[in-house]
């Protein structure tokens, strides 16, 4: 076989680890590149929410001038109907209707201390005015709204009280009673046929409690003629606020104003209840995009981006260091694995030469002593023979290990035949015994019946030469080698004890690790520390496996193989 | 009662005169001034009609100044000649105004823009610049146009002004209230404060509802106005009424006789307590016959009595004078059996004017039947009306008459559901017109 026809694979187990290694280096950089920025998008979005929130409470605040003059509308009326309230006779109707030409009245109910109408008379009211006025009555004749002090009055506001529970629809503003009561007068307001009513209220000890009705699109209208219409927003400057609404309870649009393409989206930027008693009507500001923009604007974000960005590029140019150096180490090492294995490869050619001529000469000193009789000059020649025999079978088995253990990722077909068991140990042992018995070693076989098992003879004598080399090279000071073979259901144990020094327990396993050795002390036997790596590993392709047993004395080593 | 009575003939006196002070004339009668007692009923129903009558302003000098807000709608249906029409028929009012007439413009899409605030119109050039820059797009805030309008008039309001606020719309009113019942009860505020409002319905997709409901309660016109070209003249036609305003803030009340039943007045707006009704009314144009009927029940006396039926009153600022007027009228009625002595005391044009009244009630029935889907009841009231006009018009040799029998037919005609859209607004403003007596119409020239 020469160098060159067999490529020697620079693949090496290692290889796989450092694969595994970087996949968990990157899955970790990844990881906290993803963490970083999950969290950084957290914070910018909790960040962002807290700054709309601040814009949307500052638009807000740009809606509040709309409640005020609300506010100040309903101050008017309530000065007008002051002034009017001397005039209020209910049992003068040419001076009631005089009242009633007033433009912001709608309807005037008048009911005396124990809640009865006086006026309007309840003969001369129009159909459908009807209900409307029975509301009035209905909530004037409630006891929070008539003269204390009175016990008819009382009576009839419980009486009036559970009317309401029927009638439904009347729901007071001024719910708080005590509030009602402290006052002599007020704004009240309840819905009635789907619109809000709008009444200003107010207590006569004489005559009992009077209500106004404004009428609904009269103060609607004033409403309206309050706020800004289009010109006025366009000569007030170059930067409206946006584009406002006024919508009631229904979420009915009751006005609007300023940039109507704003309006395009939805939600509003910010929203404000409207002043009572218009409970549930809500003013809506859809901001222009300047304002939005002054409003919120954090410049921040940009930065912490910015940040996140970095860190992930320092993070993954360290993942990327690390990759390209892995590598290049990778490489190396490949390289001289894959030297060795040339030079252990090309030493087999030289050495099977040796190994041939040295028999030869062993078997012509042989035939020359026994012509000549020469004894004690061919004995002596024959013995350096056999020194040069064994340390060249050694060597063999060497190159054989490096050679086995530089192909154990990619394990060659195994050859299964018939092999019987007890030739082949008895085999290795013929092999072994020169040097075992130079050492002082008692050699024990404890043989047994036939054992055949199929399985591959070449890998099985491997195992063997590398436990029972194992014994010769450090259990030398037991001198005591046995090895039986025990037949069980479906698989064969073979057994090599020494009685050297043994194992520490704790270390039971890591013998098996390729490059280990028990002990690293120059004085320690030569050896590769691949031997029992190999061993086991050839086991368990053969279906065993190959252990070191607990043992009093020495070290047990069994090996376990499918018959 | 004897002062009411010297005060009515004091009244007479001084029209008869002329030399006085102009004065509105208040003319009180009934429908049937003797009646029939034959027969076995107790009681029978009547007619009062209490008409008023505006006197001439001989020339334009004499005129008050007027406060007027233009009110357009510039919503997209508007595109096209429509606001054409619209921005050269505002251009035209503005150019019959003088200097001492305040003037304010307002359009409307989806929000409103006052794009003349209340001035004098003296500076009508710049005026007329802003009306041509209006350009249509949009919703159609209408309530809120009205409402701005209504605004712009206020700021410059006074008894002796003409206010009056002139609305044209061609769309359904889709941001804000809407409702007929809405405007209306907007109109009704107006008017309290002497701002009446003017529609103009353009086109077939306005709700003749809320615009005829709205001038109504307001006392101001309405007109339909189906083909936009009319629009110049119908400003025209409006103008010359805002222009000729003699009388304002008209306040009737007629106070009935013991035992005698105002039933209701007919197709006007009036508050009716116990034996007092009252009616409101914005203002009278020069030469404007104005007349109310009201339905009375009056228990028969004996034959050959006369009892008082009502005493009437009317009190009116006078835009000449600047002066509130005051008129008093009293009228009375006759019982006799016969029928023929009844016949002859009829008035013919009183009589046919409470006809025409009956008549548009009866009409405005027609449409309700209409609207509830039943064509054929709705025609058959059309043309049992035409039948009953056509009877008092062989009686009475009345024209207008005729003329009321004829647009019954035709309203007839118009049921079915292609005709109808237009078909209704056409009857809304015919009933409207008849119902005020307004001086113009939306199609045929004064």
């Amino acid at each position: 076989m020469t160098p060159s026809s067999k490529r020697i694979p620079v693949e090496n187990p290692s290889n796989r680890h450092v694969n595994k290694t970087l996949i968990a280096l990157w899955t970790l950089l990844l990881t906290a590149i993803a963490a970083i920025a999950v969290l950084a998008v957290m914070w910018n979005a909790q960040r962002q929410h807290d700054a709309r929130r601040r814009a949307t409470s500052l638009l807000a605040e740009q809606l509040q001038p709309f409640n005020r003059d609300i506010a100040r509308l309903l101050g008017d009326y309530e000065l007008q109907f002051q002034r009017l309230v001397p005039q209020v006779e209910p049992r003068n109707a040419a001076q009631m209707s005089l009242v009633k030409r007033n433009p912001t009245v709608q309807h005037i109910v008048v009911v005396d201390t124990a809640g009865q109408l006086l006026y309007p008379d309840s003969d001369h009211i129009a159909p459908q005015d009807r209900s409307l006025i029975s509301d009035a009555q209905l909530l004037l004749a409630d006891q929070a709204f008539l003269p204390a002090g009175n016990e008819q009055s009382a009576a009839a506001g419980n009486r009036s009280r559970t009317e309401f529970a029927t009638n439904g629809p009347v729901n007071f503003f001024q719910s708080n009673k005590r509030s009602i009561n402290s006052s002599s007068s007020g704004w009240t307001t309840w819905y009635h046929q789907r619109g809000i009513v709008l009444g200003y209220w107010w207590r006569q000890e004489s005559i009992g409690t009077s209500m106004i009705i404004v009428p609904r699109a009269r103060w609607v209208a004033d409403l309206i003629a309050e706020l800004p219409s289009q010109a006025e927003l366009d000569q007030a400057g170059p930067t409206p606020i946006g584009f406002c609404q006024l919508v009631d309870v229904e979420g009915d649009v009751i006005y609007q104003w300023g940039d109507l393409e704003i309006l395009s989206k939805t939600p509003p930027d910010a929203e404000l209840p409207v002043v009572q008693p218009l409970d549930g009507w809500r003013w809506k500001l859809f901001a222009s995009a300047s304002e939005r923009q002054f409003s919120s604007y954090d410049s921040s974000s940009g930065a912490i981006a910015l940040g996140v960005t970095g860190l992930s590029l320092a993070l993954v140019s360290l993942g990327l260091f690390a990759t390209v150096n892995l590598r290049r180490q990778m490489r190396l090492a490949g390289q001289r694995v894959s030297f060795v294995n040339q030079v252990s490869h090309e030493l087999r050619t030289p050495l099977t030469n040796i190994r041939m001529y040295a028999d030869l000469l062993h078997d012509q000193l042989q035939r020359e002593s026994s012509a000549f009789d020469e004894v004690a000059t061919e004995s002596s020649l024959i013995q350096r023979v056999d020194v040069i025999r064994d340390e060249s079978e050694r060597l063999g088995r060497l190159i054989n290990n490096v050679l086995q253990f530089a192909h154990a990722d990619k394990q060659p077909p195994l050859h299964l035949t018939d092999v019987d068991i007890n030739e082949v140990v008895d085999e290795v042992l013929t092999t072994f015994e020169p040097q075992l018995i130079s050492k002082g070693f008692r050699i024990e076989r404890q043989p047994s019946n036939v054992m055949i098992a199929r399985t591959d003879r070449a890998a099985l004598k491997q195992i063997l030469v590398n436990l029972i080399g194992n014994a010769e090279k450090y259990a030398a000071d037991g001198k005591f080698l046995s090895v039986s073979t025990h037949q069980q259901e479906a698989s064969i144990e073979i057994c090599v004890d020494d009685r050297g020094p043994g194992v520490p327990a704790h270390l039971h396993e890591r013998i098996f690790e390729p490059f280990f050795r028990a002990g690293n002390r120059l004085e320690d036997p030569a050896g590769t520390g691949i031997g029992l790596s190999i061993a086991r590993q050839l086991a368990r392709q053969l279906g065993g496996d190959c252990k070191l047993r607990k043992s009093t004395v020495g070290a047990c080593f069994s090996v376990c193989i499918n018959r | 009662m004897k002062l009411q009575l010297f005060a009515a003939m004091l009244a007479v006196t001084m029209l008869v005169d002329g030399v006085q002070a102009k004065q509105v004339k208040l003319d009180v009668a009934l429908a049937h001034p003797v009646m029939v007692t034959t027969g076995s009923k107790a009681r029978a129903e009547n007619h009062l009609r209490i008409g008023l009558t505006g006197f001439e302003l001989t020339s334009d000098k004499q005129r008050k100044s007027v406060n007027v807000a233009i009110v357009i709608d510039k919503s997209g249906s508007m595109q096209g000649p429509k606001i054409e029409q619209a921005k050269q028929a505002a251009v035209q009012a503005v150019d019959r105004l003088s200097d001492a007439d305040i003037v304010s413009i307002v359009v409307y899409d989806s929000s409103v823009e006052v794009i003349v605030p209340a001035t004098k119109a003296s500076d009508r050039r710049e005026i007329k610049e802003k009306i041509a820059r209006i350009q249509a797009s949009g919703n159609t805030a209408l309530f809120a146009g009205v409402s701005k309008g209504a605004a712009e008039v206020r700021k410059f309001i006074d008894d002796k002004r003409v206010n009056r606020v002139i609305l044209l719309s061609d769309g359904l009113a889709n941001v804000g209230p809407a409702s007929p019942s809405e405007l209306e009860q907007l109109g009704l505020s107006l008017i309290k404060e002497g701002i009446t409002v003017t529609t103009m319905g353009l086109g077939l997709g306005y709700n003749e509802d809320l615009m005829t409901k709205l001038a109504m309660a307001s006392s101001g016109n309405h007109v339909f106005i189906e083909d936009a070209e009319n629009l110049a003249r119908v400003f025209q036609n409006e103008f010359d009424d805002v222009l000729s305003v003699v009388a304002q803030k008209i306040h009737i009340v007629a106070k009935l006789a013991e035992g005698i039943r105002p039933v209701k007045v007919l197709n006007n707006a009036a508050e009716i307590a116990g034996q007092t009704v009252t009616i409101d009314l914005g203002q009278l144009y020069s030469r404007q016959e104005r007349y109310f009927v009201v339905e009375v029940e009056i228990p028969l006396g004996s034959p050959g009595s006369t009892r008082t039926v009502a005493e009437v009153t009317a009190e009116y600022t006078n835009m000449i004078t600047e002066t509130t007027d005051r008129l008093a009228s009293s009228v009375q009625v006759r019982f006799s059996d016969n029928e023929k002595l009844a016949e002859q005391a009829i008035n013919k044009d009183i009589l046919a004017s409470c006809i025409i009244q009956v008549a548009n009630e009866r009409n405005r029935l027609a449409t309700q039947l209409r609207d509830a889907g039943d064509i054929e009841a709705a025609k058959k009231e059309l043309t049992d009306n035409a039948a009953y006009l056509d009877s008092y018009f062989n009686k009475l040799g009345v024209e207008e008459l005729k003329e009321r029998r004829t647009r019954n037919s035709l309203q007839a005609e118009n049921l079915s559901r292609e005709k109808w859209s237009a078909g209704r607004k056409l009857m809304l403003e015919q009933q409207f017109g008849d119902s005020v007596q307004q001086t113009y119409s939306g199609r045929e020239p004064k």
